[in-house]
């Protein structure tokens, strides 16, 4: 992490000696790193990634969208750009080749103020290789032109206030109103979203699907984080497990490339933040089966004894007991509770079993956890490469009602409606193309009706005149 | 119409082969994978196993497959030896590295020129520092434990040996608490512990687990933290190869300048396809790759087919201390002591490692408690916790020799569901490893010394072997007197290559595994060149 930043600073020693730092307004090395914290705290390379040159398929209901590349490249970068452009791009969602798409995050971002757009321009303009990078066109089925999103601005992009941002006193609240609302765009994945995919604010961090995840109810509502001490909260943030919970999918790459790197003052800021906004309860209720059931016994699911090689080989079993015996248990323990420290989780504790529609419980499943967050490795294996749709449900029904005590009764085409991010897609961005396309048709055909009749009419005049 | 069915075929489709393929694959080849045997995932293997009333066998959990028996399937395997094991090998997607226990040693540079240095057995064709960066690819491949700083040669001269050209990815795991025991009250009498390079990761790595102690390093890991061909198997696949199961390959079809033009195979009920290739590749392990050579009258000019098997003969002993030691906790084999491996009189007398074995002792104590009959109910109990708490058990792997008489054959008296023959296996122990005998009772009585403790069995008794399986397609510059070039390339055939440990022509005392991948891969970027 030092020689990091050593490196970082001699690339900027050299920039500035070549003169090169004429691109940017600043060549202020305060402000380059004050840039820096902000870009760590913004999670620009949980998409843009690690060396910022984008490429990444950001999964959304309508169709991949690539992030683009943000290092100082001038031709596939954005090293011609200006500082006015790039606050235009972060705050308005205008960038000069195009409106951006709100997988960009500027409906929070816009939330910044000019010497934070100008300590994130210094950086990215001083503080970064350029890396030549041509990411792949974003190409979405019609109606969602880029064009088209200047509507969208109009009705739902309020410049200034990041979205369902609330108003707070005193240094450390702002401080975490900054980092959770502006620069963390907590809200564009645990904020549930409207027909058109604004965010709806009246549900503001009341959790949301996100691309097939479940992304958790974090106000202070019994069914967000209510139930979690500060403790548990922060070391969530820094670390990206706790026995309740571990980060995985994107929040997996939120901490390892973000939280983790923030400093305990500001994830107590983002703590003391989270507990102001008001509590909504989850919109997703699950219905619970009382008590969580008695622990089966090895000997009840699996008798011993060897039957003829076909069964012995055969592994399509739809048994949820038998598929847990065998493929989790070793880690998770016959009776679910995990290993001694927790350092393989609880079933009984952890959110990911009872999350809503048991989404992010099959992601897990399937995709398995990977994460190295300050060196610290968390991972568990993914089972889509042995177990079809129909095991993948069955054994996530076994783990939500043994495990979590809730009623669970997966189908094999839901288990791939999660895995393809199907779930919880509004009905109008689920139908748009053939809505648009109809009226489109309607409209087309409205208008021959009217030019038809207006040729008609003009001919009969014609006749009478001839 | 493509000119042929594939680039390259490989037949089998565990490690080695599967090794191989990827690195063709990774070329842009079009390599296709047969497997006699089915696909079948980690879990149900792990399953399988605690069903298994037969714990103590190795393929049981893998099923006796009636179109593609195992060494173990009943019959199959004639095995007239004057030693104690019948290797176990798997025909199964993934191999016999489905329960290999995951030990990942170097050879040294002298063990692969025995004839120049020692006047005995065989030179290899090339010499380490050739194999050396495909022992590193190979090791970050799989995923291998390991300490830097550790002169493997046993000799303790001061400095890491052999030489290695990059660190091991991975460092190695926490000693367990009988080696700890062990190595304090030994230390005295000059004995050292090493720590045994293994896939057993002691951190995640590639996608696996970081091992957790579950103590079932074979058959299978029921985590996934231990390497298996599985793994190789399913990296070849992503690189674009091709996987087809319950394909039993039985022929091959060669043209009259010795080129394989065709190969075919016949499937669980008995229908034929037949493929073409530029090139084939066997990697069907020491026993069914010369088995099916001989079927065909192929290779084998020199008349070594089948012949020089080495299979590591064995000394196992045994005692309890005066403490309990807790075997069974962590990775089964964590411990080596090499000081018996490059010693002066290597010439005269076979080098060798102890390892030290860490499975639970507990099913092995009370089969001996049974057998005796003294005691019942509590007594029992006591003694069977007592005994299990206090048992070590060691063993010493000792360098095998070419010598032809000791072969695989074909065996036409056993037929299978599709016809197929069995094999016949002829082995006789050598004085080369006899010889290693006296001194391994003097370091056995110096233990019992140190640890105070009482035998529970003397070495020598009975001859062990390891399940590993060597020089049955060995490799060798004389086409004379070998089966292999240097490329693992049939002197007899042009475009037909053996990945295998089979081709060894000297084999240490060490097991063979990572050897067999780093010459596999070596193949496959030669391949992937020639293609």
């Amino acid at each position: 992490m030092r020689a990091n930043s050593f490196l970082a600073l001699a690339w900027l020693a050299i920039l500035l000696c070549q003169g090169a730092a004429a691109q940017a307004t600043e060549a202020d090395p305060a402000l380059v790193e004050w840039g820096r914290h902000l870009v760590t705290a913004g999670d620009c390379a949980g998409c843009h990634g690690p060396s910022f040159s984008g490429g990444a398929a950001i999964a959304s209901p309508i169709g991949s969208i690539f992030a683009s590349n943000i290092t100082p490249d001038k031709k596939t970068g954005i090293g011609a750009w200006t500082l006015a452009q790039f606050s235009d791009a972060l705050r308005k969602g205008q960038s000069p080749s195009g409106d951006l798409y709100p997988a960009m995050p500027y409906t929070s971002y816009t939330g910044l103020s000019d010497d934070e757009i100008r300590a994130i321009y210094s950086y990215l303009m001083l503080g970064i290789k350029p890396v030549a990078n041509h990411p792949p066109e974003t190409r979405l089925p019609f109606p969602f032109l880029r064009s088209a999103m200047v509507v969208w601005d109009a009705l739902f992009l309020k410049q200034g206030h990041p979205t369902g941002a609330i108003a707070v006193t005193g240094d450390q609240l702002q401080r975490g109103r900054l980092l959770v609302e502006t620069l963390g765009h907590c809200s564009d994945c645990h904020t549930p979203r409207g027909d058109l995919m604004q965010q709806r604010s009246a549900r503001h961090f009341g959790g949301a699907m996100v691309g097939g995840w479940w992304a958790p109810n974090i106000t202070s509502d019994k069914t967000g984080i209510g139930g979690w001490s500060d403790q548990q909260l922060a070391t969530f943030l820094q670390t990206g497990h706790t026995g309740l919970a571990v980060a995985a999918g994107d929040m997996g790459t939120v901490v390892s490339r973000s939280l983790s790197k923030l400093s305990k003052d500001d994830i107590a800021a983002i703590v003391a933040y989270l507990r102001q906004v008001p509590a909504v309860a989850s919109d997703h209720p699950e219905k619970t089966m009382g008590a969580v059931s008695r622990p089966l016994q090895v000997a009840e699911i699996e008798p011993a004894g060897e039957s003829g090689w076909q069964a012995m080989l055969g592994h399509d079993t739809t048994q949820g007991d038998i598929l847990y015996q065998s493929a989790c248990a070793s880690c998770h323990g016959v009776d679910g509770n995990g290993s001694l420290h927790q350092q393989h989780p609880s079933l009984r504790r952890i959110t990911s079993v009872t999350s809503p529609a048991g989404a992010t419980l099959v992601q897990v499943i399937a995709h398995g956890v990977a994460q190295t967050i300050n060196n610290e490795h968390i991972l568990m294996p993914g089972f889509r490469a042995s177990m079809d749709n129909a095991q993948i449900a069955s054994l996530a029904n076994y783990v939500r009602s043994q495990f979590g005590g809730i009623e669970s009764n997966l189908t094999a085409a839901e288990v791939a409606d999660i895995l393809d991010g199907q779930i919880d897609t509004p009905w109008l961005i689920q139908n748009a193309h053939w809505l648009a396309i109809l009226t489109l048709v309607i409209s087309v055909s409205v208008f021959l009706v009217i030019l038809w009749v207006a040729v008609q009419t003009l001919r009969r005049r014609s006749v009478k005149v001839a | 119409m493509a000119e042929h069915d594939a680039d390259v075929i490989v037949v089998g489709s565990g490690s080695l082969g599967s090794l191989a393929a990827l690195q063709m694959a990774k070329a842009g080849k079009d390599v296709l994978i047969l497997e006699a045997g089915p696909e079948v995932p980690d879990w149900k293997i792990t399953e399988n196993f605690r069903t298994s009333p037969r714990k103590g066998n190795l393929n049981a959990p893998f099923g006796d497959i009636p179109y593609a028996p195992n060494s173990y399937t009943p019959g199959y395997v004639d095995f007239d030896a004057d030693v104690g094991w019948l290797p176990g090998t798997l025909r199964v997607a993934g191999g016999t590295s489905r329960h290999w226990t995951g030990v990942a040693w170097r050879l040294l540079p002298e063990e692969m020129k025995m004839k120049t240095n020692f006047g005995i057995g065989r030179d290899w064709v090339f010499d380490y520092d050739e194999l050396e960066p495909f022992y590193t690819e190979a090791e970050y491949q799989v995923g291998v434990n390991g300490a830097n700083e550790t002169d493997y040669s046993g000799q303790n001269r001061g400095h890491p040996y052999p030489p290695r050209s990059k660190p091991f990815p991975l460092p190695p795991e926490a000693k367990p608490y009988p080696l700890q025991r062990f190595q304090m009250r030994t230390a005295a009498r000059g004995y050292r512990l090493d720590h045994a390079p293994n896939v057993r990761l002691s951190q995640p790595y590639a996608g696996r687990p970081a091992c957790i102690g579950n103590n079932i390093c074979n058959p299978n890991c029921p985590i996934g933290a231990k390497h298996s061909g599985v793994q190789d198997l399913e990296a070849a696949k992503q690189a674009g190869a091709r996987l087809r199961t319950g394909a039993v390959v039985d022929k091959l079809v060669v043209d009259g300048r010795g080129r394989i033009t065709a190969l075919s195979y016949l499937e669980p009920k008995g229908n034929r396809t037949t493929l073409t290739a530029k090139v084939y590749v066997i990697a069907a392990h020491g026993f069914e790759t010369p088995k099916l050579l001989l079927m065909n009258g192929l290779a084998n000019s020199s008349g070594m087919v089948g012949r020089n098997l080495m299979l590591h003969p064995t000394l196992s002993m045994g005692f309890f201390a005066d403490e309990p030691l807790w075997v069974g906790r962590g990775q089964y084999l964590h411990g080596a002591n090499l000081q018996r491996r490059l010693q002066n009189d290597r010439s005269q007398v076979s080098g060798g490692f102890y390892q030290y074995l860490n499975h639970n002792a507990g099913p092995a104590m009370a089969e001996a408690l049974f057998k005796e009959g003294a005691l019942i109910g509590e007594a029992l109990d006591e003694e069977l916790r007592l005994r299990a708490s206090q048992y070590l058990s060691i063993q010493l792997l000792l360098e095998d020799l070419p010598q032809p008489d000791n072969a695989v054959t074909v065996n036409p008296s056993f037929r299978d569901v599709l016809g197929q023959p069995g094999i016949r296996v002829h082995y006789r122990l050598q004085d080369y490893a006899k010889a290693a005998l006296p001194r391994t009772l003097d370091d056995y009585a110096n233990w019992l010394q140190a640890m105070n403790a009482v035998p529970q069995e003397i070495p020598g008794a009975t001859w062990y072997n390891q399940h590993h399986i060597m020089g049955t397609v060995i490799m060798g510059k004389d086409p004379r007197d070998s089966v292999v070039d240097g490329d693992l390339k049939c002197h007899d055939h042009d475009n037909l290559y053996l990945v295998t440990t089979g081709v060894f022509p000297s084999v240490s005392c060490v097991n063979p595994t990572l050897t067999g991948m780093a010459l596999a891969m070596r193949a496959g970027q030669h391949l992937a060149k020639q293609v």
